[in-house]
């Protein structure tokens, strides 16, 4: 590991305050300052030969990003912990049981296509209700079932044509995006994509949908499974080569964080863009009338700290909502971080109840994110809360706010 | 230093495992706290959630003959929280804001609150916790008033002491007292406000009772850029001169303007040998009052530009890049050490070309951010902890500077503590019955001298030995 | 009293009155001769007290450094008066008799003022001070410079300890620069309510700004039955004259530019006198009673210090201890209206007194620790 960029912390513990599983537990081994101490004293073999202990405290570190956003010395933490994982991933092929098995099923369109069907088969017998209130079941198992949106019988992009015209209220057309559709965003949340591709049409905008876009291996790479992510990557910059577009935008912040930290690029050399940084400066027909009901924003990690993107959906939300409240520790995780929220469950459920503690703080109608993760996550606490808030991108947001606008709804057919 | 068999036991059944830490990884990482320099490990670390459990905590340590120390989150540049065997009490599970009274302009928090924390609860009522460390995103309440924390806005607010109305402490012998209460003023003496500041080796704080103040109406934040350190720190004198008290007057000395430019782009002028960050806070038109003689202070000694931060952004900025810009050092040195010496008012000018002169003389290079409105100096000085003796060059370099302060009327730290790292340097400032006067009360309340031992005063019982030599020093806040 | 007729250097007076040193040395040697003649020096029970007056000197005072050394036989009128002649400010007021040294004010717990909501009590601007120890030796703590955090601050300990630990014979202030474009208010009004109103009003924070503390001195008072607020701000006449409600409650306004802080004027004197304090929130309360009505009030409505006298010695004050009872008011002196009296209170219980005086002063030198009263 490059034992320079562990030499960059001073050891100063700014870090301390933002990092949420610190905040929890309230130890320094799970804070930054302490695992940064700790992939060092890995490094230089402190430990007499047994990092069992180390290890544990980097896995339970959710790779949120916030001590990169709190840290005055720019110390490159999520590189650092990359790197320690890489080396725990082929030295400790074993460590979590269930990590192997869910990347490969995310890796794979046809294993997360079934995957979706068993959940969709739940959902349509109703099973998953009557799992969520099973107390046996582990907290962190119902809270999956919880939080997962009413899944399509098809992705998005099997359903949907591949080429839209934009549709704007003047008529006018601005350019051509292509949508990066991946692969949970496909699979679960077609909802997103379509409210991505309205939003975008009526601003102007012609979209593409690529053919046969899957996973960046955002997961992979956060843990550590380098190899795989390097393929993926690969193959998801193939699908875009053919592509002739003036951005690919990007509605998922976790994917948007791998593509941008791995200096992703396709052929074309089409720039990679959030939906929110693209409609913050592409929004040529705001909504004429704001949505009422009280509505607060919750930032996902790699869209606020992986990316630096703080500003631009508070500007949509602000353009879309009368009534918009910051909660407190809008900045911090949620707990959802990929498959954390499964291979760290109960650890995972404490920080979300500090979250919901907060969101809920404001008494919100609506939380708006921008992560299908975090989405996931949010959607689960406010259930098993008995909160009846609903979830939503923010772009969906931005749709909801059109969607009061009948010439909106009629040219999109939506009824 | 062993642990008694059956404390770590003990204190498991007191507090449940979990919240009991013993194994290498764990202790590993309270090594330090924000001075690397020093380093030691302790047996056992504990999390306690109320003050009765920190009071059973030292008792039983106490029947067991084990030291303890207790520990926030772990900021401090002057090694204050380290222990060597023995028990840290964790306190940042202790992390309440338990009562917010906006009338009467206080709180009352648990000492693991950390400082930002805090006032983002009380901004609503418009008021502060005024004390503002550079720490203050991760410090935390109870160390604040260990250390009788300062910062910038210290200059018109006061430090920590001067916002302290009462605490709930522990005694080394385990007993509770609640001390002062929620009434603005105490008359008599005032064991609390004495607590302030002996850095957690007469007692451990539980619960704070803080002074809140309100937060000015409006603020106005300059930035003034000289050709010479010598005109800067004129001004500073001139400024206070002409009968303006700023809410905050910080120093940045060129070799620290790079460091933050090259990292942040605060915009501090690089060309600057140094440049003066000035706030005024106050009512409009008092801050309309005081600007002009402020803006004449400065061109009179050879500013060549006066900036005013336009809008809150800009404002922002230019403090992210003095509150950052000791850890953006990092970008120009592997290391560096973080001093903190005082000088009366006047003598700025003096020390900083004392400091320029000691450290060229070291062959080392020294960056400044003062507190120039205190006389409150931050040298940093920067040296490469792959040599074998720079460790040690720095901190001798770091010592004759600090003399120079004594020899000029100042102190050898005004924020930081004595700690472990200055303890040695205690006898330069103090006589022998100076340090005895003071070790009197460490022996009334803490005879066995198993709170927080071998910190701030010389002699007495130091267990183990302090170890020097990690490579990496550190201390951001300043 | 016991006399060693051959060694003693002292000449000790009457039981009960005060040594006066003309210097520090003869304060150095009347403490070793005490503990030798088992005398004692100092504290309330004592055999004599001290009176610092001759000690007089001002040891450094350099404008530029703002802070000021001297010893505490001047008074704290002579000291604000020096420091205001080269532009600076020492933020108390004594609000006491002018003629008393710094020693009595510090030593009595002095100094709470119409300026104490704001800038707090004498040891907020402390630095550092040179005390004698129980064996005559001067013993210094603290610094010379505004910020200092090495070692023990012991101040907080001997101010308001009635000289139980030992005599303070220097004192370092820190100073502010002299405040310029003052405003200067006083309205009058024939009930408190509307003085009240006036004063919470200016001091609540309006929003997210924060209205900052408007007034730097605040004080209420009842003469008769006429009330009067008496307070100086740095705001301009015109910020000030906007918190001014506009009815016409008041029998009077007056509003002033002054150049430098008014200083707060004593009450005169009165025959009894109670000095209570309270929450800032509670002072309405306290003040619109009808228990507290035959009194003369002079009152630091921002600080919770209300202090009440009556001419008549017989008038029982029962039926305002009666009231008091239930709330949060507390009394601190029965006499002197700005000194406390008591050095046991909630912020130095008993226990830790005593074992403070044990470790500062274990063979009584400087008087007995009374507890309880």
């Amino acid at each position: 590991m490059e034992q320079n960029l562990l030499q960059e912390c001073i050891h100063c513990g700014l870090c301390l305050s933002s990092c949420p599983t610190y905040l929890v537990l309230g130890k320094e081994a799970d804070s930054p300052r302490g695992r940064l101490a700790l992939m060092k004293a890995i490094e230089d073999d402190q430990l007499q030969g047994d990092n069992t202990g180390a290890f544990a405290h980097l896995d339970i570190c959710l790779g949120c990003l916030a001590c990169q956003t709190s840290c005055p010395s720019g110390v490159q933490y999520g590189h650092l912990l990359e790197a320690t994982r890489g080396y725990q991933y082929v030295n400790d092929r074993q460590l979590f049981g269930l990590q192997k098995p869910l990347l490969k099923i995310i890796a794979s369109p046809t294993y997360l296509r079934w995957l979706s069907r068993l959940a969709r088969a739940l959902q349509l017998i109703r099973l998953d209700r009557l799992l969520i209130r099973l107390p046996i079941l582990p907290r962190p198992v119902r809270s999956q079932l919880a939080g997962l949106p009413k899944i399509p019988p098809q992705p998005f992009t099997r359903t949907a044509p591949s080429d839209f015209p934009s549709a704007a209220p003047d008529g006018q057309r601005r350019g051509r995006v292509a949508l990066f559709t991946g692969c949970v965003m496909d699979h679960w949340y077609g909802t997103v994509h379509a409210a991505t591709v309205r939003v975008l049409r009526w601003n102007g905008y012609d979209v593409v949908l690529p053919v046969d876009n899957h996973c960046c291996g955002a997961l992979h790479s956060h843990a550590g499974d380098h190899d795989t992510a390097d393929v993926l990557l690969k193959n998801s910059a193939k699908v875009f080569d053919q592509i002739e577009a003036d951005a690919i935008i990007i509605n998922s912040a976790g994917c948007g964080y791998q593509l941008a930290e791995k200096q992703w690029h396709c052929a074309t050399g089409a720039p990679v863009i959030d939906i929110c940084v693209w409609m913050a400066a592409n929004l040529h027909h705001p909504p004429q009338t704001r949505l009422g009901q009280r509505i607060t924003y919750d930032a996902p990690c790699h869209l606020f700290h992986g990316q630096g993107i703080t500003r631009e959906p508070l500007q949509l939300l602000d353009a879309a909502c009368q009534n918009m409240l910051p909660a407190p520790e809008a900045e911090v995780c949620c707990g959802s971080a990929g498959i954390y929220s499964i291979t760290q469950g109960h650890m995972s459920q404490q920080i979300l109840d500090r979250k919901i503690d907060n969101i809920m703080s404001v008494e919100p109608r609506m939380l708006a994110t921008a992560n299908p993760g975090c989405h996931l996550q949010l959607q689960a606490g406010l259930r098993l809360r008995g909160a009846n808030v609903d979830v939503r991108h923010v772009v969906e947001v931005l749709d909801l706010a059109y969607q009061q606008d009948d010439s909106y709804r009629r040219t999109f057919g939506i009824v | 230093m062993a642990l008694p068999a059956g404390l770590s036991r003990k204190l498991g059944k007191l507090l449940g495992p979990q919240w009991v830490d013993k194994d290498p990884a764990d202790l590993l990482v309270y090594q330090s706290d924000g001075l690397t320099l020093h380093a030691a490990t302790p047996d056992v670390v504990v999390y306690p959630e109320t003050t009765e459990q920190c009071a059973r905590i030292i008792k039983t340590c106490a029947s067991y003959g084990a030291p303890f120390v207790a520990r926030g989150a772990g900021t401090g540049l002057s090694g204050g929280a380290i222990s060597d065997g023995g028990v840290i009490i964790q306190l940042s599970r202790m992390n309440r804001v338990l009562q917010i009274d906006h009338r009467n302009r206080f709180a009352i928090v648990q000492p693991g609150v950390v400082n930002n924390y805090l006032n983002l609860q009380v901004r609503p009522f418009g008021l502060e916790f005024a004390p503002d460390p550079s720490s203050q995103a991760a410090c935390t309440i109870g160390g604040n008033v260990a250390e009788n924390a300062g910062g910038p806005h210290t200059l018109k607010y006061g430090v920590t002491s001067n916002h302290i109305l009462g605490q709930t402490v522990v005694f080394p012998d385990g007993s509770i007292e609640q001390l002062g209460g929620t009434f603005p003023l105490a008359a008599g003496p005032d064991f609390s406000a004495f607590l302030v500041g002996t850095e957690g080796t007469i007692a451990i704080t539980t619960e704070v009772i803080v002074r809140l103040t309100p937060l000015a109406p409006s603020v106005k934040t300059m930035l003034a850029t000289f050709p010479t350190v010598a005109g800067a720190t004129e001004s500073v004198s001139a400024i206070l001169s002409a009968g303006v008290l700023p809410a905050a007057l910080e120093l940045i000395d060129n070799l620290c303007i790079q460091a933050v430019e090259a990292h942040l782009k605060a915009g501090f002028p690089t060309e600057a040998a140094a440049i003066l960050l000035i706030e005024l806070d106050g009512e409009e038109s008092e801050i309309a009052n005081e600007s002009a003689p402020v803006e004449k202070a400065c061109r009179q000694n050879g500013a060549t530009d006066f900036r005013v931060a336009q809008g809150e952004d800009e404002r922002q900025q230019l403090w992210r890049g003095r509150k950052h810009a000791v850890g953006s050092l990092g970008k120009l040195s592997p290391a560096f050490y973080t001093n903190d010496g005082v000088v009366p008012r006047s003598k700025l000018t003096t020390i900083l070309s004392e400091i320029y002169r000691i450290g060229s003389k070291h062959s080392l290079r020294v960056a400044n951010v003062c507190h120039a409105g205190d006389g409150s100096m931050h040298p940093l000085v920067l040296f490469d902890p792959t040599t074998a003796d720079g460790a040690a060059r720095a901190m001798e370099c770091s010592e004759e500077i600090l003399l120079a302060c004594l020899e000029i009327g100042g102190s050898i730290t005004g924020e930081h503590g004595v700690g472990v790292e200055k303890r040695h340097m205690m006898n330069r400032m103090f006589s022998a019955r100076d340090l005895e006067h003071m070790a009197r009360l460490r022996t009334a309340f803490n005879p066995h001298d198993l709170l927080n031992p071998g910190k701030v005063l010389p002699g007495g019982a130091t267990r183990g030995e302090v170890k020097a030599g990690v490579s990496i020093p550190g201390g951001s806040w300043i | 009293m016991k006399h060693t007729e051959s060694e003693t250097t002292v000449d000790w007076p009457a039981t009960g009155s005060a040594i006066a040193p003309k210097n520090r040395t003869e304060a150095a040697t009347c403490v070793r001769q005490a503990s030798i003649d088992e005398v004692s020096i100092g504290g309330p029970g004592a055999t004599f007290g001290w009176d610092l007056r001759r000690l007089d000197a001002v040891i450094s005072f350099q404008q530029p450094d703002m802070v000021i050394t001297t010893e505490t036989g001047i008074t704290l009128a002579e000291l604000k008066d020096m420091v205001e002649e080269k532009g600076l400010w020492l933020p108390l007021d004594s609000g006491s008799s002018s003629a008393e040294p710094l020693a009595e004010l510090l030593m009595h717990g002095g100094g709470i003022s119409w300026l104490s909501h704001r800038h707090g009590m004498p040891r907020d601007w402390v630095t550092g001070m040179t005390v004698l120890d129980d064996h005559g030796n001067e013993v210094v703590n603290g610094a010379k410079v505004v910020k200092n955090v090495a070692g023990y601050q012991l101040t907080p300990l001997y101010l308001g300890s009635h000289y139980l630990f030992g005599p303070i014979l220097e004192i370092t202030f820190r100073l502010l620069p002299l405040p310029k474009n003052i405003t200067a208010v006083r309205l009058t009004a024939n009930s408190p309510a509307p003085l009240l109103d006036f004063i919470d009003q200016s001091r609540t924070p309006a929003g997210l700004a924060g209205a900052g503390e408007p007034w730097e001195g605040l004080l209420l008072s009842k003469r008769g039955s006429l009330w009067e607020l008496q307070g100086f701000s740095r705001m301009s006449e015109k910020g000030l004259t906007a918190l001014l409600p506009t009815e016409a409650k008041y029998e009077s306004v007056d509003l002033m530019d002054a150049q430098a802080p008014p200083r707060e004027q004593a009450p005169g004197s009165a025959g009894s006198r109670l000095t209570l304090q309270t929450l800032p929130s509670q002072v309405r309360d306290i003040l619109l009673s009808p228990e507290v009505n035959p009194y003369s009030i002079y009152c630091y409505p921002a600080a919770g210090i209300i202090h009440l006298s009556w001419e008549d010695e017989h008038r029982t004050s029962e039926p305002l201890l009666q009231r008091l009872s239930g709330s949060a008011a507390r009394i601190i002196s029965r006499q002197t209206p700005f000194n406390a009296e008591q050095i046991i209170s909630s912020a130095f219980p008993a226990a830790i007194a005593e074992k403070v005086k044990q470790a500062l002063d274990p063979r009584g030198v400087f008087g007995p620790l009374v507890v309880g009263q």
